[in-house]
């Protein structure tokens, strides 16, 4: 028995008409025929027979166009999409006709895509990940790059920096001296405030908090313009501000401060009572006034507390007898333009008084100047370059994902010509064909995007928590309505893009062969579409490749940054911070002294190495990081031309510690005291740059530190370490005895026979046993802080990878796809090659040999586009030139491996085509 | 025998009228057409469907699935109210159109 619903089916094709009422007229036609077929076989004749002269009852052109007519007059106005077209086609186009007939479209290219279920999830989730990726991406740019600051008018916000061209440094912190000159004598500012980060301890009902304060001027919250969600802010007219000596330890003036948002939640449980509540800082106490809302987070989002700074008066007569400092340069400054003022006049104004201060005061200023820049730019400057590949490199997934689809939609395009055909027969125009195909791919890729946010949205958390901290405004990620709107805009574009191609050549109607038999695509249209989608997976192999390279390099740069030595062994090495308070430990002596108890505690633990402190930890972000003035002894004082040491106050046992090699001479001792020769030790950077070609050991160095310049002696030069992280170069370093210039904050540091963490509670305990005022904060790892340094670097190489293996995927994907598409084109020719003979062998080599020269094709063009794109990255590599030959090749054999997998499937296949069975179907 | 133009113009009227007696599926009323017209007037199946849908879409018949005991499931067509009205109009006027041909042609009654 004939399947008569199979031929009814096949020989109809209703488009417009709902799906169940064509599978109810599919039904009644066959059923007619089986009872045709029924009677002839009754009659006598033949199943052949009975079956050709039944056949012959099937419905012909003619009659499936009235049935079409008939089925319009039943069917719901909605999908007469036909008169809407010619509604809209007649030029009467009014708005209402276009709106009803995209309406229509709309519906029916709904239908359409729910008939094909499997080719609509895999488009859809295709372009899921290449929207999903782009949403994520931007929600990050948009934060860190686009959105404004949350200031009034945040445009008008400038930071001032000194800078001196001689020098070579474009960028250093101003200094107090230098900042109340600008402050009192500029013309372009309405505010301009200074401010520095400190880290202290607070204590409140028992519990003791390290925290980060930023002590202000008073005109800090006024440029900002943000007011506090409870309280008040401390202004200068108030409440001028406290008095802190140069280590920024308090010592006279109002004590008060306002909160961060975060600060008071975590600690004071948001109690709206905490305005003049008293709390310990540093031992002293301060009143609470304000706090400020949870949008504000200056300078960064690590500050818990604003304490006001009366700058002028902060400094010491007998020890600063000219007033402020002007080469202690230490600060930040902040201004707020003036409405009528342009960045290029406050430039020039400052400069003038930059100009002038540098005749008056030569030692401290001979060639430094002003340079403002905008806030914003400023922030975003470390995030900006990675954050751009990065969006650039989804931008190429995306297209990726583009071009998949587009190859999806061309194959699709073959098993709809009848449809084409009939509706062209029905009136459509071209135009109106294209249009009715860029409609379902447009719905498309808005279900991807719809998708794709939701991929975006779960995978944003993750994202945030892998960033590292030098990218500001991190918290401040979120899919909000800047990024739907992008996304949104996204998907339309991807819609017409990749629908485009597929929906014109879908619109070139054979209509002879259309309508005909099933409406089999002709041979040469298939070979037109073949053609294309051969085009999209060279461009899909050749981005894809761009992509890996990239990726590579940065695989290789971040082994490289791994591998520097840091110059200290940071294994097994435990750090915290001490910080003693002024009152208790503030007269000579006792500060030392406690310092020494601590060490000789700690050392005695069992599976402790060695102990020390040093005021400044290399990687570490708390501490007293400041640089100093140097020259060598008997030479005149260069003023402010002098070369800048990094001051660091070690105890004796720092570099066995720490493990930094010391290179010539000793390290320090206990017989380097109070009262004692002045001696230092150098690293290698400063003896090679002062003495070079002789040993440093036993020279005198002037150091302009404390009140006054001091000779001091080196009495050994240790090994040069990477403080700033992997990347940075050696600075010039200056060690000082801490005996000799007794800090109240050191970090201390305790080197263990094995996993240092296990030792932290020991250590606490000791602490608290020996001043249970004074606990220990940040306690942590150096390996933690090395990890936390190279942190940006493994960012950008994740997100770089997993973007190139989707990438690989996809194309890889679109390789294999239009393989077998071929395949399927030219199965009869195949069939007959091998029934005349030919080889399995050599019909895998064709298919496969056809495939590998795309992915070649492709690969050269990618290579060519990732050498010349790899020179924009060159800034962000570490130790590889961007044409790295070794990258370039690898990548390239994973390509022609992974090309080679993917054909290999469809080119098996077609080996094994067996010839009868084609040569049968014909 | 008659070309295509000339079926057409009558097909709907000889639909109407064999389902005026009880309703029936559609293959029944081809092989009554074929069986009382004494074979000389054909419908293909798949030609003869669209007419049923034409006069369901404009009202004048319905259609229903009915399945009775030991046959194939089958849709059954009947006149509506307003297909009845049609019909009595069509026959009327098919007869009118009949005397005016033969008047003109010159066709006697035998």
């Amino acid at each position: 028995m004939p399947d008569w619903r199979a031929l009814v089916r096949d020989r109809l094709s209703l488009p417009s008409v709902r799906p169940e009422r064509e599978a109810e007229i599919v039904e009644d036609l066959a059923q007619q025929l089986e009872e045709a077929y029924r009677e002839a076989l009754l009659q006598g004749e033949s199943e052949e027979n009975a079956r050709d002269s039944v056949m012959r009852h099937l419905p012909d052109q003619d009659a499936v166009r009235q049935l079409l007519e008939a089925e319009r007059d039943i069917v719901p106005p909605l999908e007469r999409w036909q008169e809407g077209a010619e509604a809209a086609a007649s030029g009467g186009g009014t708005l209402r006709a276009a709106l009803g007939s995209l309406r229509g479209d709309v519906l029916y290219g709904l239908r359409m895509l729910r008939r094909t279920p499997g080719f609509t999830a895999i488009a859809v989730l295709t372009l899921a990940l290449g929207i999903g990726a782009n949403a994520a991406i931007f929600s990050v740019v948009h934060a860190v790059l686009l959105r404004p600051l949350p200031y009034p008018q945040p445009d008008r916000l400038v930071l001032a920096l000194d800078a001196n061209p001689s020098l070579g440094r474009d960028r250093a912190n101003p200094a107090p001296g230098n900042f109340l000159d600008w402050r009192s004598r500029n013309k372009v500012f309405d505010g301009v405030a200074v401010w520095y980060q400190f880290s202290r301890t607070l204590q409140s009902d028992g519990a003791a908090e390290q925290i980060q304060s930023v002590h202000a001027d008073g005109d800090f919250f006024k440029v900002l313009g943000v007011a506090p969600s409870l309280g008040a802010a401390f202004d200068p007219k108030t409440i001028p501000g406290a008095l802190y000596n140069e280590a920024f330890f308090f010592v006279g003036g109002d004590r008060v401060l306002v909160l961060s948002d975060g600060f008071w939640r975590r600690h004071f449980g948001a109690d709206p009572g905490v305005v003049g509540r008293t709390v310990l800082v540093d031992g002293v106490a301060w009143t609470v006034i304000g706090v400020m809302p949870p949008t504000f987070a200056f300078p960064n989002a690590q500050v818990d507390a604003w304490m006001p700074w009366d700058i002028a008066r902060s400094w010491d007569p007998s020890r600063f007898p000219d007033g402020p400092p002007r080469d202690y340069r230490f600060l930040n400054v902040i201004a707020r333009l003036r409405p009528d003022v342009s960045l290029e006049r406050a430039q020039a104004d400052l400069a003038g008084i930059a100009a002038d201060l540098e005749q008056r005061y030569p030692k401290a200023n001979k060639g430094w100047t002003v340079r403002l820049t905008p806030l914003q730019a400023d922030l975003v400057k470390e995030g900006r370059p990675g954050l751009l590949v990065l969006s650039a490199a989804v931008g190429f997934v995306l297209l990726i994902a583009c071009a998949n689809v587009a190859g999806l939609l061309l194959a699709r395009a073959s098993g709809r010509a009848h449809e084409m055909a009939v509706r062209a027969a029905l009136g459509a125009s071209r135009r109106r064909l294209v249009r009715q195909l860029l409609t379902e791919s447009v719905l498309l890729s808005l279900a991807g995007a719809l998708a794709g946010l939701a991929i975006a949205y779960s995978s944003l958390g993750l994202l945030v928590s892998l960033a590292p901290s030098e990218i500001p405004r991190m918290e401040d990620v979120r899919i909000d309505a800047g990024v739907l709107l992008f996304t949104l805009l996204v998907s339309l574009v991807t819609g017409l893009v990749f629908g485009m191609a597929p929906a014109i050549q879908a619109s070139r109607i054979d209509l002879t062969s259309g309508l005909s038999a099933g409406g089999r695509r002709g041979l040469s249209a298939g070979r037109g579409t073949s053609r294309l989608r051969e085009l999209l997976v060279v461009g899909e192999v050749a981005l894809a490749l761009v992509l890996l390279v990239g990726a590579g390099l940065f695989v290789r740069s971040f082994a490289r940054v791994v591998a520097v030595d840091p110059g200290f062994d940071p294994g097994n090495v435990l750090v915290m911070r001490v910080f003693l308070n002024t009152n208790a430990y503030g007269s000579p002596g006792k500060s030392s002294q406690y310092y020494r108890d601590l060490i000789a505690r700690l050392g005695a633990l069992p599976g402790v190495v060695s102990v020390a402190g040093t005021t400044a930890l290399p990687l570490s972000e708390v501490g007293i990081d400041f640089s100093r003035p140097y020259w060598r002894d008997g030479e005149p004082d260069p003023l402010g031309q002098a070369p800048q040491g990094g001051i660091r106050t070690v105890t004796p046992d720092y570099f066995t510690t720490m493990r930094i090699p010391v290179r010539e001479g000793r390290a320090f001792s206990e017989q380097d005291r109070m009262g004692g020769p002045l001696v230092i030790m150098v690293n290698e950077e400063l003896a090679r740059q002062t003495w070079p070609g002789v040993s440093a050991v036993g020279r005198r160095l002037v150091i302009d530190y404390r009140r006054r310049p001091y000779v001091y002696e080196v009495v050994g030069v240790a090994g040069d370490t990477r403080y700033y992280g992997p990347r940075s170069r050696p600075q010039p370093e200056i060690f000082i005895p801490h005996a000799q210039n007794p800090y109240l904050a050191l970090n201390v540091v305790v080197r263990s026979t094995g996993d240092p963490e296990r030792l932290a509670p020991a250590v606490r305990n000791e602490a608290v046993a020996l001043d249970p005022a004074q606990p220990v904060h940040s306690v942590t790892t150096m390996d933690a802080l090395v990890r936390h340094a190279v942190a940006p670097d493994r960012f950008s190489m994740s997100l770089l990878s997993v973007l190139a293996a989707i990438a690989l995927a996809l194309a890889a994907v679109g390789l294999y796809g239009m393989t077998a598409y071929l395949v399927s084109l030219r199965t009869k020719e195949l069939g007959i090659r091998i029934a005349l003979g030919a080889e399995p062998g050599s019909v895998l080599r064709m298919v496969l040999g056809r495939a590998c020269r795309l992915a070649a094709v492709g690969g050269a063009i990618g290579l060519v586009v990732a050498f010349a794109a790899a020179r924009l990255v060159t800034a962000l590599l570490f130790g590889i030139e961007s044409g790295d030959p070794a990258t370039f090749a690898a990548v390239t054999l994973l390509l022609a491996a992974v090309s080679l997998a993917a054909a290999w499937g469809p080119a098996r296949r077609a080996m094994r085509i067996d010839p009868m069975s084609v040569l049968r179907h014909d | 025998m008659f070309t295509k133009e000339l079926k057409k113009g009558s097909t709907e009227l000889l639909i109407l009228a064999l389902l005026e007696e009880r309703p029936r599926y559609g293959y029944e009323v081809g092989k009554l057409i074929e069986r009382l017209s004494g074979g000389r007037l054909t419908f293909r199946i798949g030609s003869l469907y669209p007419m049923f849908t034409r006069l369901e879409a404009r009202g004048l018949i319905t259609g229903r699935w009915v399945e009775k005991a030991g046959e194939p499931r089958r849709r059954y067509y009947r006149l509506t109210p307003d297909g009845r009205k049609v019909l009595a109009q069509q026959r009327g006027i098919w007869k009118e159109f009949i005397l005016a041909v033969n008047g003109i042609v010159g066709i006697g009654h035998a």
